[in-house]
């Protein structure tokens, strides 16, 4: 490939295509306007959409998604008050508050409490579990012990139709097991409630009225809280709040923050490298031009393909499209450097390395895009698209405009031109050799730490820890995130599975494996057992009742009436809005566990056909894990891909000296970040495939430059530093993720720099062309 | 004037000698280690005419809570401590936390009157005392929580050197009424059985 082959870039053509570049932006710009005037744009802030679509199986999945809608659709709040009276006050308060602001929905809890009136009607068929053994087992002697003993306690007060109604009062005795097997806390007026010497402290739950991730919604609720709060302290009430909507809404407000910070210090930096290279603010325009127009299209594209724009592909997707700086400079550098040749022609001469530049990185992209994460995907497609418009925009106006003056910026880089003529005879690819072979060997030595941990995606702020786990600890909330899904043909089918693992459950319970778990099948018995139950009691001998009443002191008349009144009750699914939670439709229940002590127990119990055992953080880690292993993989495709491209080149022999600079700079970063602690995760994957595509534009731009040029050490170094300036700033940030992003391509972009300007070599000693 | 003075006077009196005699009350009854005494309980449901009763053994066990042994008309074991109740019948052993019970209003009163700690009494009940003899005393119990108010209306304890008394009213118009005897202070430590269930309780 020479400049002949570009012999049809007429001066011509290349003001149409620049008029035409400028129309496709205008019509961009007017379509995305219009898409914000119409109210249909869409930023997306939850983290977990950028996670694959469920793996599960359909009744899973929908008991996955209930299980997750119920609660990041919740907000607790935690009042605490010095007495009773300021905590009733508080609670009025933040009711009528809450109700006013249309933010929120007040829902006081569906606990054993409220529980128990629906379930009344159905008294005849619930039986604690120790009744319903004396009664099937024939042992009716504990059956009405049991009910005198509970008649004559002083602590429970019957009401003369409770004892016509339920003369063994066998329903108290269920609500009794229940409460002791559940642990839910007092109830008062339908919020937990908990009390002592000091103070008071009520837990006040409530539904959201918008969407958890809406940043919008976030918006108006972090606010509205931060009032309460104010208002609260006034009265001497501290409040606390927890829910996913708080995390969430904190960790946008600081990737907000963050993105104004990064995106303030790398046009700080850039202005100043700019202006010390160029002495000129022109380039700072251009740029600004072109990244604008990058941005347009990807955000225009993006949204197109997607329907919404992630938050995080804004953050990612806006520093990637900044490498597009780079092509940039290396014109305007070689520009400098021949000032009176025509623009038309420098750009000819630079648009092998540029164009192959932009291959390889956008291939890089599309491997990328090619991984099953669709935050990924969207990520990759975003940066893919605004790279190609970000070249375009530049190649088109660059050469349009005048030389610049960049004496400086030899002057300043001397030494390295210098370092790289001496090293130009003496190392080649002997550095990958020498170096390579240590690191590599270190790198095997050593330890990889690995973290696939999901909750790195978001930062955690420790405040809101504090007040998550003070809300759980006040109100032994110990419910785990873990939990089982029981499906089958039918609800008779479903119901026989659910009532075998809570058997098996209940044994975990007896062995401390297990606090607790709360199921439908805890309330409503299945069909069998009810039919069961009914027989056993109106088969209850005249012997047992007449001599219960004459002991409790009923009427033995009132007695049978209530054994031949059993005979009308016909067996059912006991559905109750309280119980809701746990049924997700006639084929799929919903087992919840609270206090796991071991998991592995828990999920063998569950490992049974029709249930399972759902662990949501461990599952989303491990898939991290599985596409971490899948993304190294892509990298070495991605490797081999762009082997193959750079010898058909530039020859199989230069194979060291174009990818030799890249292999050893994705070592080394390696190396460091084992040094600096930071664990290798889908995300450092990532930015190697990054690091590919990058690392290769240096050694390409080295390669397609006469062998002595300084123009392309200037441009070269450039492009590092801004790009280094970019990515090192999201090495600030606080989510561990892209910390270790940003981190891993600074690392990656300045030693693939080193060791291309020391290691790659214009080998076509083509004087500047006529 | 002066009598406006006088009544104020009166009153701050009087509620003085009130809160001496709610003290005092409580002092008697966390005076002794072990107060063992026997029971009769008299149960007068809302509506229905034959009261149940029972009978059985008492035992406060200061810090610890109340036993409630129940011999007739069936056998039982109640422990109520200041936070938990134990019970025990026809071989089924129950252990309640009273946050988790509807049970737990009353329960908390007999706890904390074997604790003898007044101030917590209070959080819970409005209590006021008033003086019925030389050495006769009684003790109203108010419940202050409006869940509680919703089963019990009131609580009136009496007694003298011992409690003698203690009857519950619900707010149904159920009674129950609890009276001692045969007060005894000595042994000072619990049987093995008792203790049993006290450990159950903790």
């Amino acid at each position: 490939m020479n400049q002949s082959s570009f012999s049809w870039l007429t001066e011509r053509r290349f003001r149409a295509a620049g008029l035409l570049w400028l129309a496709v932006l205008l019509v961009a710009g007017a379509l995305l306007a219009q898409l914000w005037h119409s109210g249909v744009l869409r930023l997306q802030s939850n983290i977990y959409a950028l996670l694959p679509a469920s793996e599960y199986r359909p009744e899973v999945a929908a008991a996955y998604q209930r299980v997750s809608d119920d609660v990041n659709n919740r907000l607790f709040i935690a009042i605490q008050a010095a007495d009773s009276a300021a905590l009733e006050q508080a609670t009025r308060e933040t009711l009528r508050l809450a109700a006013e602001s249309g933010l929120l929905t007040s829902a006081p809890l569906n606990a054993e409490g409220s529980a128990g009136p629906g379930l009344y009607a159905h008294r005849a068929v619930l039986l604690s579990d120790a009744d319903r053994e004396a009664l099937l087992g024939g042992h009716y002697q504990a059956l009405t012990e049991r009910a005198l003993v509970q008649l004559a306690s002083p602590l429970y007060g019957a009401s003369d139709q409770q004892l016509r109604e339920d003369p063994l009062l066998l329903f108290p005795r269920f609500l009794l097991e229940r409460a002791a097997a559940a642990g839910a806390g007092e109830l008062e007026a339908g919020w937990p409630t908990r009390r002592d010497a000091q103070q008071s402290v009520r837990l006040l739950v409530f539904a959201l009225r918008g969407k958890p991730f809406d940043m919008s919604y976030q918006g108006r609720l972090l606010p509205w809280l931060q009032q309460l709060k104010l208002q609260m302290r006034q009265w001497q009430v501290a409040v606390r709040a927890t829910g996913t909507v708080v995390f969430a809404a904190t960790a946008s407000g600081r990737a907000q923050r963050e993105i104004s910070i990064i995106s303030i210090g790398s046009t700080l930096g850039l202005t100043i490298l700019v202006w010390l290279a160029f002495r000129s603010p022109r380039p700072l325009a251009t740029e600004l031009a072109s990244m604008s127009a990058g941005c347009l299209i990807a955000f225009l594209g993006t949204h197109l393909i997607f329907g919404e724009v992630h938050l995080m592909t804004l953050v990612f997707g806006s520093s990637l499209i900044g490498v597009s700086v780079d092509y940039s400079m290396l014109f305007m550098c070689t520009q400098a450097a021949h000032p009176q040749r025509a623009a038309l022609l420098t750009l000819k001469s630079l648009l092998p390395a540029l164009l192959m530049a932009l291959a390889t990185t956008v291939a890089g992209y599309a491997c990328m895009a090619a991984t099953p994460f669709p935050g990924l995907t969207q990520i990759a497609i975003f940066s893919a698209l605004g790279l190609l418009a970000s070249w375009i925009t530049g190649m088109l106006l660059l050469p349009r405009l005048r030389a610049l003056d960049t004496r400086y910026a030899r002057a300043a880089l001397r030494p390295l031109v210098a370092a790289r003529s001496w090293a130009a005879g003496r190392l080649r690819w002997k550095i990958p050799l020498f170096f390579g072979v240590p690191v590599l060997a270190v790198l095997l030595a050593c330890q990889w730490r690995v973290d696939d941990d999901v909750r790195n995606l978001q930062s955690r702020d420790a405040n809101l820890l504090a007040d998550e786990s003070y809300i759980k600890n006040t109100f032994q909330a110990r419910q785990n995130s873990q939990f089982l899904v029981v499906y089958g043909s039918d609800e008779t089918d479903v119901a026989e599975r659910e009532a075998a693992l809570l058997t098996r459950l209940r044994v975990l319970v007896s062995d401390g494996q297990l606090q607790g778990f709360q199921a439908l099948g805890l309330w409503s018995p299945t069909a069998a057992t009810q039919v069961r139950t009914l027989h056993a009691l109106q088969s209850l001998p005249d012997a047992i009742l007449q001599s219960y009443a004459e002991a409790s002191g009923l009427e033995l008349g009132d007695l049978r009436r209530w054994r031949s009144a059993l005979a009308t009750v016909e067996p059912t699914i006991i559905d109750i809005p309280a119980l809701r939670p746990w049924r997700i439709s006639e084929r799929i229940r919903l087992v919840t566990l609270s206090g796991i002590e071991d998991y592995r127990e828990v999920a063998r119990a569950g490992a049974v056909p029709g249930v399972q055992f759902v662990d949501p953080v461990h599952e989303l880690s491990a898939t991290f894990g599985r596409y971490r292993l899948y993304g190294g993989w892509l990298v070495l495709a991605a490797t081999l891909l762009l082997s193959a491209a750079l010898a058909w080149r530039y020859g199989a022999a230069a194979l060291p000296a174009t990818l030799g600079p890249v292999l050893l700079s994705i070592l080394t970063t390696l190396l460091l970040l084992l040094w600096c602690g930071i664990a290798i995760n889908l995300f450092v994957i990532m930015a190697l495939f990054l690091i590919l595509g990058i690392g290769v534009d240096y050694a390409i731009f080295f390669r397609e430059s006469p062998t002595q040029g300084d123009s392309v050490t200037v441009g070269v170094t450039l492009c590092m530093l801004s790009t280094a300036l970019g990515f090192g700033l999201l090495g600030i940030s606080h989510t561990a993720v892209i910390h270790g992003f940003g981190l891993t391509v600074l690392f990656g972009v300045i030693s693939s720099f080193l060791f291309a300007a020391l290691v790659t070599h214009g080998q076509r000693a083509r004087e500047p062309l006529q | 004037m002066k009598r406006l003075l006088c009544c104020i006077g009166g009153l701050l009196l009087s509620a003085t000698a009130v809160a001496d005699t709610v003290q005092d009350v409580m002092a008697i009854l966390g005076r002794h280690v072990l107060v063992r005494a026997s029971y009769e309980q008299h149960k007068r449901v809302a509506g229905r005419k034959r009261e149940l009763r029972s009978s059985g053994t008492l035992v406060f066990a200061r810090n610890q809570g109340v036993l409630l042994e129940m011999n007739l008309p069936a056998v039982s074991q109640l422990v109520m401590t200041d936070t938990v109740i134990v019970q025990r019948s026809a071989g089924q052993t129950m252990r309640l936390k009273l946050q988790q019970s509807p049970l737990g209003a009353a329960a908390t009163v007999f706890g904390q009157l074997a604790s003898g700690n007044l101030q917590q009494l209070q959080q819970n009940f409005a209590v006021s005392a008033s003086s019925t003899g030389t050495t006769q005393w009684e003790l109203k119990l108010t419940p202050r929580s409006e869940a509680v108010k919703k089963s019990l209306q009131e609580i009136r304890l009496g007694g003298d050197q011992f409690l003698q008394e203690i009857t519950l009213f619900d707010t149904r118009g159920g009674r129950v009424l609890l009276q001692l005897a045969d007060h005894q202070t000595q042994p000072e430590t619990l049987s093995a059985d008792e203790s049993e269930l006290f450990q159950l309780a903790h």
